[in-house]
């Protein structure tokens, strides 16, 4: 009887293991609310906090958009060059939205008499910790080309719009604050410790297209299907299922056991 | 008795078996994947750094370098099978290369331009897109047209498609501005087809001025 105890264990172990196995072959994460592999363009826009410009008058410091950047209305905006976003329904994964928004050739200068610092080519990376990143030039000369100017509070971020009319989808109520890095790097250039991280800067607006959305150019020959047959598996690896392995080898540890016990008693019978 | 006996030991037997095959399938049958997708904390690679979108006239592309992932190659013209997939470099001098696809847009131009490249040989190992799946956003590259200009193109984003369920509009369909797609294999492979089940696709936008000779 208990022979036949161990054998049953051991083939509802198989059968368990079986289970587990095509459990984990149908896990997957959940589905995005919405991907974009390449964004083609639209803005972020910033509405300047009050508290930011005050502190920035106070210094006499003057804010002014460069390059393809704007400042209208207390509103900076920066133009959509390139990256990714990806985004999921909140809750489900964190964070929610995920990718790079790249924004080159656009940026804010901020001047005080003969000083002039510029922040610039942000790309606006949404994990965790989100933060917007930029190039930070003092008088023309590149001080560094990637550091953290802004920490983004995502926790205000409201879901996602859509507007089909006009092909586009809004991401809004990210807290843009200014880090502490910035902060210290802005002082020591302007000569002052009035400027303080976590300094909120404002609340931006994220406008992306909808993939194809806007027309666009297709190719100018015929549009190829389906994906591209472009390997031969030489340099493939793995090929060892650990689980029907790890099956296996209980299987014959089972058998095995029952053989001792078998002979055993065998043995003690004769 | 002799008959209980007889039925533990067919009953061992039996899991003695399962146990052999189960081991056999275990350390034969499972997925070989691609050649591993690299999750390292490399800074993006930049070649250049001066925006602004381009939008020279029509020239096909003649090379391509990657520096982030040690790609020098020629890039050769391509078209599409009988049945609409893309054409690749069949086994012979020119399979280790590049190629563009000639009904795809000029580099540059507007629309989609497409270049593919293997991962791997039947035989021969890593072919000249084997790691095209370590690329990542910012990492920069240079297509040089056949004109001599040569465009920068900045990583937007890396993704893989299961061959079956490959999203062909996504990918080829019109684009508002001059964009790129890399192509190669990608995911498990499958023995049986012959075939990894998965592409991996670069989506890529030029940055900066062509630059001419």
């Amino acid at each position: 009887m208990k022979l036949r105890t161990i054998a049953l264990a051991g083939v509802a172990a198989l059968t368990l293991t079986g289970l587990g196995s095509g459990l984990a072959l149908a896990q997957s994460g959940p589905p995005p609310v919405a991907s974009i592999p390449s964004l083609t363009g639209k803005s972020t826009s910033v509405k300047l906090d009050s508290g930011f410009t005050d502190a920035l008058s106070s210094l006499q410091v003057t804010p002014a958009p460069t390059g393809s950047a704007t400042v209208e209305d207390g509103n900076a905006s920066f133009p959509i060059t390139g990256g990714n976003v990806t985004v999921y329904k909140p809750g489900e994964v964190t964070p929610y939205v995920q990718g790079m928004i790249m924004h080159d050739g656009s940026g804010l200068s901020l001047t005080k008499g003969d000083t002039r610092v510029t922040l610039e080519d942000f790309v606006i990376d949404p994990g965790q910790p989100a933060t917007l990143k930029g190039k930070v030039s003092a008088n023309g000369s590149v001080v560094a080309e990637s550091v953290t100017l802004f920490d983004l509070d995502g926790s205000t971020l409201k879901p996602i719009t859509t507007d089909a009319s006009a092909g586009t989808a809004t991401l809004t109520g990210t807290t843009v604050k200014l880090s502490t890095d910035a902060a210290d790097a802005l002082n020591k250039a302007f000569s002052t410790d009035a400027l303080k991280g976590g300094t909120t800067v404002g609340i931006a607006t994220i406008v992306v297209n909808l993939p194809g959305s806007d027309g666009g150019s297709g190719m100018p020959g015929a549009m190829p299907q389906g994906g591209a047959e472009t390997g031969g598996g030489s340099t493939a690896t793995g090929g060892v299922d650990s689980t029907l392995l790890a099956g296996g080898v209980l299987a014959l540890a089972v058998a095995g056991g029952a053989l001792v016990v078998v002979r055993r008693r065998a043995g003690a019978r004769g | 008795m002799a008959s209980r006996t007889r039925s533990w030991a067919v009953a061992i037997a039996l899991v003695a078996a399962t146990g052999v095959v189960l081991v056999v399938l275990g350390l034969t049958s499972g997925s070989r994947a691609a050649a591993p997708v690299a999750a390292d904390a490399r800074a993006p690679v930049p070649v250049s750094a001066t925006p602004a979108p381009a939008s020279p006239e029509a020239s096909p592309p003649v090379r391509i370098s990657i520096p982030a992932i040690g790609v020098e190659s020629v890039v050769n013209p391509s078209g599409l099978n009988p049945d609409g997939t893309l054409e690749v470099s069949a086994p012979g001098p020119r399979y280790d290369q590049a190629s563009w696809y000639t009904g795809s847009a000029s580099p540059g131009q507007d629309g989609p331009s497409v270049i593919l490249g293997h991962i791997d040989s039947a035989r021969n190992g890593p072919s000249v897109f084997y790691r095209l799946a370590q690329l990542r956003p910012l990492d920069e590259f240079i297509v040089t047209r056949a004109d001599g200009a040569s465009l920068v193109f900045r990583v937007n984003s890396v993704q893989q498609y299961p061959k079956n369920a490959f999203p062909s509009q996504q990918v080829y369909g019109p684009t508002p501005r001059p964009e790129m797609r890399l192509i190669t294999c990608g995911g498990p492979f499958d023995d049986s087809a012959r075939s990894y089940r998965d592409n991996t696709v670069v989506y890529a936008s030029p940055i900066g001025a062509p630059t001419t000779p």
